[in-house]
């Protein structure tokens, strides 16, 4: 996974150099929260792809001479459906607006995008493989 | 050696007197014949089988709370002023029923905290019928045989409305003194006999000096007898007619299949109901509802902002706001439609909808069988597609009922809001048909494919082509069987049936709109055997060997 963590690793650091920027330039918050953002969700895939190749090597698909066949067999196991991710949006959403309206809103959200959360996490936590 | 003796011939006695006792009572009274009936009784499992349950230990918790309000409230309606315990309210000039709601407010030992558990408690007992009521419709379990008991149901639920409106007139604070402004209003709207009424309810103009008094016996007498008369009735008829039960592996429509009274079931309920009675005790000690010293006592003059009704009359309130003004004046007299329609005739039409709605369905199927097995919602899409656009219907008059608030709340005009939610109350409950009937189809397609390929593992694996797919198990038993044994009837025949009257092709055609949707479930002649032969009626005596 070594070149897909250099391709982030590279959107990571487009991030990282254009909020700099930005914040220097523009000194405004809401376009610095968003470049933050993005340049913390790249780093995160980034650093995800280097943790998986340094933990299993290099995969049949990252060299140029290997044969369909090599990759064949069991690949893991990929939640099959889940209401969850929805309702974490949606809770999300709630949380969000209840910033801007009041507190009580705030909470109902909080509760939504815990249990949205929970829901995520441990849906198929119980599964025996 | 001494004391086991002792203490066996205490044992012994002890039984010698509770089989005296039982004997001496099942002399005079039909105690072998209750404990029969009831010890037999095989009680359901599920958890939806409770929500009628939790209204009854409501009711319970509503009756002794309020049996101990009685002790010091007085609905009388002549002003004095005020000289109780609240220095903000002195010298104010208040009516008795006030003063006496502040006396047990801030006076008697324990009095607020009781106060608020009863008014928690008629809360949790209407959302409880409400919930019990939709759980009953949904499942399908108003059809033959307990269509009466639909109908005393249905009876208790507008009796509870009844009743928590006239407790929350009681006080005599600013918002109850509202409530009965519009209710008077109400009244009046009705065409020819309103005026008549209004002065016959009030004892001449309005506030008057009777109502409260006629409210308070109506309030604590009339209707709490009926109330716990029907609901004598309707658990009466529950144990008469048996409950009903899920669709499951051993569970027909001539059999009934449950726990004993003796000791799951009396343990489970006797749980719920502490629970019940913590909840609402907790909700009464932390939680302040209606606190009418700082709403004020009532003045006619005086309207307080952000008024709200309770949550159940909030659907009337929000009917209210939504009509436009209409009116017309015939030969001298005003008729108020814009009262008349949504407060008197809406809630009118309500109730015969409800009351109606098992005989309309039984016109529909032409079907004279009995049924003890629930429906899934999702086997009568129509139905359930009707009820959810019923339930929308509600939200959004519930939502109106409090327009003035939202719009305050999201900084919105009150206007665009009202307009919205007069669009939603008419377009709403159609999208909400719409949908709900589509996602029950969906949802019967979705149990086809589980049945015809089995459960996803999410478990992925590459072919040695490069082809990726995911590995099925199949369907559990139980869920395999819930899928296939449902009862769906056909559309009535068109053909069949001859046009002997008028109103036959009309019944063709609904029959049709109503039940001709589904998906058909993959079963061989061996299973469609099996499954008709649970759900044979149990009034058929032709037993086959």
């Amino acid at each position: 996974m070594k070149s897909e963590a250099f391709l982030f690793a590279g959107v990571a650091l487009f991030f990282l150099l254009t909020d700099a920027a930005y914040i220097v330039l523009a000194r405004e918050p809401a376009g610095t929260a968003a470049l933050t953002v993005s340049f913390l969700m790249s780093a995160l895939i980034a650093f995800f792809c280097t943790a998986n190749y340094r933990r299993k090597g290099k995969r049949p698909e990252d060299r140029p001479d290997s044969q369909i066949r090599e990759r064949s067999g069991f690949i893991d196991f990929f939640p099959p459906h889940s209401a969850y991710p929805p309702l974490t949006a949606l809770g999300m959403a709630l949380l969000s607006i209840g910033v801007v309206y009041g507190l009580w809103l705030f909470l109902i959200g909080v509760g939504v995008t815990a249990a949205g959360v929970f829901g995520m996490t441990f849906q198929y936590a119980g599964r025996d493989d | 050696m001494l004391f086991r003796r002792r203490r066996q011939m205490l044992e012994a006695k002890a039984t010698e007197a509770a089989r005296a006792g039982y004997v001496a009572v099942d002399r005079r009274a039909p105690a072998s014949e209750a404990a029969r009936a009831l010890l037999r009784k095989a009680f359901p499992d599920h958890w939806s089988f409770l929500l009628g349950e939790l209204a009854l230990y409501s009711l319970i918790v509503l009756v002794l709370t309020g049996s101990f309000l009685t002790l010091f409230f007085d609905p009388g309606m002549e002003t004095e002023p005020y000289d109780g315990s609240y220095r903000p309210l002195q010298g104010l000039p208040v009516s008795d029923a006030f003063d006496s709601t502040l006396y047990i407010s801030f006076d008697v030992r324990g009095g607020l905290l009781i106060r608020q558990m009863h008014h928690w408690a008629a809360l949790v007992f209407v959302t409880a019928l409400g919930v019990h009521l939709l759980r009953v419709f949904f499942t399908g379990a108003f059809r033959r045989p307990r269509e009466i008991n639909w109908m005393v149901g249905v009876t208790l639920f507008m009796l509870a409305l009844l009743e928590g409106f006239c407790g929350y007139s009681l006080p005599d604070d600013l918002l109850s003194g509202t409530g009965l402004r519009t209710a008077h209003t109400i009244v009046m709207s009705i065409p020819i006999v309103g005026t008549y009424l209004s002065f016959f309810l009030w004892g001449g103009s309005f506030p008057g000096e009777i109502i409260l008094p006629r409210l308070y016996v109506v309030h604590v007498l009339f209707v709490p007898g009926l109330l716990i008369a029907l609901v004598v009735l309707h658990l009466v008829l529950v144990v008469y007619l048996k409950h009903t039960q899920w669709p499951a592996r051993g569970r027909t429509n001539r059999n009934v299949v449950g726990q004993p009274m003796f000791p799951q079931f009396v343990t489970k309920s006797a749980g719920l109901s502490l629970i019940v009675a913590g909840v609402t005790a907790l909700l009464g000690a932390t939680a302040q509802i209606n606190p009418v010293w700082s709403y004020g006592p009532y003045k006619a003059d005086q309207v307080s902002t952000g008024a709200q009704p309770d949550w159940y009359v909030g659907f009337l309130e929000g009917a209210l706001r939504l009509l436009p003004p209409w009116e017309n004046t015939v030969a001298g007299h005003t008729l108020m439609w814009n009262v008349f329609v949504p407060a008197v005739v809406l809630p009118g039409l309500l109730f015969l909808v409800l009351y109606a709605y098992p005989w309309f369905e039984r016109w529909l199927t032409g079907d004279m069988m009995e049924h003890h097995v629930c429906d899934r919602p999702r086997d009568h899409p129509t139905r359930t597609g009707l009820g959810v656009a019923a339930i929308v219907f509600y939200a959004v008059l519930l939502l109106a009922g409090a327009n003035d608030l939202t719009a305050f709340i999201f900084q919105i005009s009150v206007e665009a809001l009202t307009w919205v939610l007069r669009i939603a109350v008419i377009i709403g409950p159609v999208i909400a048909f719409m949908v709900t009937k589509r996602l029950c189809l969906a949802l019967q397609l979705h149990e086809r494919h589980l049945v015809e390929e089995g459960v996803e593992t999410g478990r992925i694996s590459q072919s040695p082509y490069g082809g990726i797919s995911e590995s099925h198990r199949p369907l559990d038993v139980d869920r395999y069987y819930r899928a296939l044994v449902r009862y769906v009837p056909e559309p009535l025949d068109a053909g069949k049936e001859r046009p002997r009257w008028r109103g036959s092709r009309l019944r063709t055609a609904l029959s049709s709109w109503y039940f001709r949707d589904r998906v058909e479930m993959p079963t061989t002649p061996e299973q469609r055997t099996q499954i008709l032969e649970r759900q044979k009626d149990p009034t058929d005596d032709r037993q086959d060997t």
